[in-house]
């Protein structure tokens, strides 16, 4: 009986500390009975108009569809389990209505992107609507698209697999498609043109940071459709729907009602659980469980081996079983263990390619390594890079900013600025492609990444497929002493996280 | 992006929705003729063959031939019961009539008018049928008991079957292995591959209810479908989805009939059970609707004459001849 409730206790509190282990499931028939505020404009006479075709097809989803115009009072929302926001709506009249509503927002006005803090301001930068006839080509092009990750939650809905596919049908004639450029606390699920900065399908969980300083309410969700892009979403049905590759390169509407049903799922939660369960829920993870701590042995700084020593340490007191392997080692070291951490004491050009393609978890502390682990493209000082006092345009740092407070890894701490480290020094940062999950960021530096993490299974740089968890932890060598309360608490979360089973 | 106020915007969507009703009758179209039917009941089934200059027109008690440039009755082919479908097949020589209420279909001499056999339909309630060329068969629509069959188009006889339910009306092949059937109860098309005669899935005629007839424009790649909730749903068959939605003004189609100039589908002509007649242009591909008739004939059938320009509609009062 005891060691049933112990169970039981173990299995609630495991929910308590990790509360987004339970997300992830967007059901089929999420929609049904949903009541839905749908916001519509007008369009010229003659032009064409989908509204009226996505209010009865969301009714024969089960929706209860409500319609609005511009300028309702924002409290209509009252009530609704879901914002619609058509691209036929006049964005001014519009205005900041429904960026503070908390419930989910799906939008393809891209006009109100920054309105709702969804993107910046600036046209043709921070967002577009790729009008035909001046941008022709561009236009043209967007009938083509390349889904970024198969983790993504949206695309796991609309059951798309990485890779280019069709949403418009081309012999469908004439739409004018948007895109917006999300800040880093999004996930971006589908791009144009294979660029993350074109963002044709762009969602945020709650609590993430978007633009400027803006947390996101509820779930918000960017699409690319213009007023008659609705009725040419592609759709495989009859034998293109047995065919796999052309049930994956017509999924234009499967990506539009996935994209509904995720912002009216359950959203993530926050880890709430106060540092000393937190901790608790760390050692229970960490117990019996094989570490391989990859380092630079007989390190010259003494700082550098005092920090590595310092970690085995808590490592230890965790309870973990930890063992070292130096850098030029084989990493055949990793059979047998269910975690590999690789310090900042190693020497990127001695580790070579090692540990890329391991199949456990790998959290890796030196930066220098993350394009030789395929977790960033390959650039130097513009695909990844260090804030430090030399050889940097950006200057030591200790704040980090964080832009996925409902992350696990946030370890519950809230979105915005936060105290990593004591004092300034290095921080490295990333410019990871759309499959990482980015944690934390750079202040002013909304663009850089320092901490982030790529699910099993998610797209890594240059199309690699993670083969298990990966973590980067912005631990420069001689700095573990140096971090905050709340930055190891960060660090512990990015552990459990880590250890904890994929979903 | 002009703003609405929220009392207009239910009447906004209610216009959006049915575009057709602000469309007056288009008076370019008028009543040509009406030719005069004998027998009881109202003709349900017309096909043209203009290279022959022949109207077929199928009717209660057998299918009456009309020259289509006189307008006279040249001949007659008796069938018991209605007729509730035609397919003609020039290149055979040969015709086929449904008989619904008898379950039969008679294939019958195109020269000599003169019977060749009445074979089982395979089903209940036979209605429409679509001659293949390509695979040499022509395929039954049983409305009632949901079976398609396969017919030998030269000999008639059985060649295969397939249940698919639901109830079946126009079919069309597109001559690449492919036959889409308009299931009435289901809001779909079954897709059927003609070699094996096994079902390759359904497409959905959304947010058309009620689908009763198909054109095919093989080349375009495009089907056209009449439906009975007042809509022509276009379809693209290869990914198997809808690509547009022209809103029409009638209600209860019972037919379409399509007109080429000389290569492209200029226009297209869905009789409904209202008795007005719709007229959807194609321009460039971008169907819309260019004029609904009204009181054409009742509307029970369509078909149209490449050479003259002029669409048959056929209803209680006859057959009426349609043109500008």
């Amino acid at each position: 009986m005891l060691k049933t409730v112990g169970r039981f206790a173990l299995f609630a509190c495991a929910f308590v500390v990790l509360p987004a282990m339970a997300q992830d499931a967007v059901r089929d028939d999420a929609l049904k009975g949903k009541q839905v505020l749908f916001v519509v404009g007008q369009t010229p006479k003659g032009a064409p108009n989908d509204d009226p075709l996505i209010r009865d097809y969301l009714g024969t989803l089960g929706a209860k569809v409500t319609l609005a115009a511009a300028t309702d009072a924002a409290a209509a929302a009252s009530g609704k389990d879901l914002v619609l926001i058509s691209s036929t709506v006049n964005a001014r009249e519009l205005g900041a209505r429904y960026r503070d509503a908390k419930v989910p927002v799906v939008t393809w006005s891209a006009y109100s992107f920054p309105l709702l803090g969804m993107t910046g301001d600036k046209l043709h930068e921070d967002f577009s609507v790729v009008r035909e006839k001046p941008f022709h080509n561009a236009n043209h092009a967007d009938y083509y698209a390349h889904a970024t990750s198969g983790t993504n939650p949206i695309l796991k809905a609309a059951r798309i697999p990485q890779g280019m596919f069709a949403p418009l049908l081309f012999s469908g004639g004439v739409t004018d498609p948007s895109w917006g450029k999300p800040g880093r606390g999004a996930d971006v699920a589908v791009v144009f043109e294979g660029d993350y900065e074109k963002a044709a399908v762009f969602s945020y969980e709650r609590d993430a940071m978007m633009v400027g300083d803006a947390v996101a309410p509820a779930r918000r969700v960017g699409l690319f459709l213009g007023d008659n892009s609705w009725s040419i979403l592609s759709d495989a049905q009859g034998p293109a729907a047995e065919d796999p590759k052309e049930f994956a390169w017509f999924s234009g509407r499967r990506l539009f009602d996935a994209a509904l049903r995720w912002a009216v799922s359950p959203p993530q939660a926050r880890v709430s659980a106060p540092r000393d369960q937190q901790r608790a829920a760390l050692e229970r993870a960490a117990r019996g469980k094989k570490v391989l701590f990859v380092r630079r042995y007989d390190l010259p700084w003494p700082e550098n081996e005092a920090s590595d020593q310092a970690q085995l340490t808590w490592l230890k007191s965790l309870g973990f079983e930890v063992h070292t392997a130096d850098h030029m080692e084989p990493d055949s070291r990793a059979q047998g263990m269910d975690l590999v951490i690789i310090s900042a004491s190693t020497n990127k050009y001695k580790l070579g390619v090692k540990y890329a393609d391991v199949r456990i978890p790998v959290l890796l502390l030196e930066a220098k390594a993350v394009d030789a682990l395929g977790m960033v493209t390959r650039r130097r000082n513009t695909d990844y890079g260090v804030n430090d006092h030399k050889e940097s345009l950006y200057p030591p740092e200790n704040y980090v900013h964080m832009v996925r407070a409902y992350h696990p890894v946030a370890a519950g701490l809230p979105p915005g600025q936060f105290k990593l480290y004591r004092t300034p020094g290095v921080l490295a940062w990333s410019r990871p492609p759309a499959g990482a999950q980015v944690i934390a960021t750079i202040p002013n530096q909304p663009e850089h990444a320092t901490l982030f993490a790529y699910e099993k299974g998610a797209t890594m740089a240059n199309d690699m497929v993670a083969p298990a968890r990966r973590l980067l932890f912005p631990l420069d060598a001689p700095r573990f002493p140096d971090l905050t309360e709340d930055g190891l608490a960060v660090y512990g979360a990015a552990l459990q996280w880590l250890l904890s089973p994929a979903p | 992006m002009k703003p609405i106020p929220i009392a207009l915007t239910s009447l906004v969507l209610a216009a959006a929705l049915v575009p057709g009703m602000a469309m007056a009758a288009d008076p370019a179209y008028k009543v040509a003729a009406t030719w005069q039917v004998e027998g009881n009941g109202p003709v349900q089934a017309l096909q043209v063959d203009a290279a022959a200059r022949r109207l077929y027109a199928g009717r209660a008690g057998g299918v009456d031939v009309y020259d289509i440039d006189r307008g006279e009755k040249t001949g007659s082919v008796a069938v018991e019961g209605s007729v509730g479908g035609l397919a003609l097949a020039p290149d055979l020589r040969r015709g086929y009539a449904t008989s619904p209420e008898r379950g039969t279909v008679v294939v019958f001499d195109l020269d000599s008018l003169a019977t060749v056999r009445s074979v089982p339909s395979g089903g209940s309630e036979p209605r429409e049928l679509e001659y293949d060329p390509k695979a040499g068969a022509v395929y039954v629509s049983n409305a009632k008991s949901g079976q398609l069959v396969s017919l030998d188009a030269r000999s008639g006889a059985k060649k295969g079957a397939v249940a698919l339910g639901g109830r079946l009306r126009q079919a069309s092949a597109d001559g690449r292995g492919h036959l889409f059937v308009a299931d009435e109860a289901r809001d779909a098309l079954h897709v059927i591959d003609t070699a094996s005669l096994k079902p390759l899935g359904t497409i959905s005629v959304w947010p058309g209810k009620a689908p009763v007839a198909v054109a095919n424009d093989v080349k375009e790649r495009r089907l056209y479908v009449a439906t009975g909730n007042g809509k022509m749903i276009v379809v693209d068959p290869d990914p198997g989805q809808m690509l547009s939605v022209v809103d029409t003004t009638g209600t209860g189609a019972s037919g379409i009939a399509i007109q080429y100039a000389p290569a492209r589908l200029v226009r297209l002509y869905m009789p409904n059970a209202d008795g007005t007649l719709d007229v959807v242009q194609n321009a460039k591909l971008t169907p819309s609707l260019e004029a609904s008739v009204p009181k054409a004939a009742g509307g029970t059938a369509a078909a149209f004459d490449e050479k003259t320009g002029r669409a048959f509609v056929a209803g209680a009062n006859g057959i009426q001849v349609i043109g500008k």
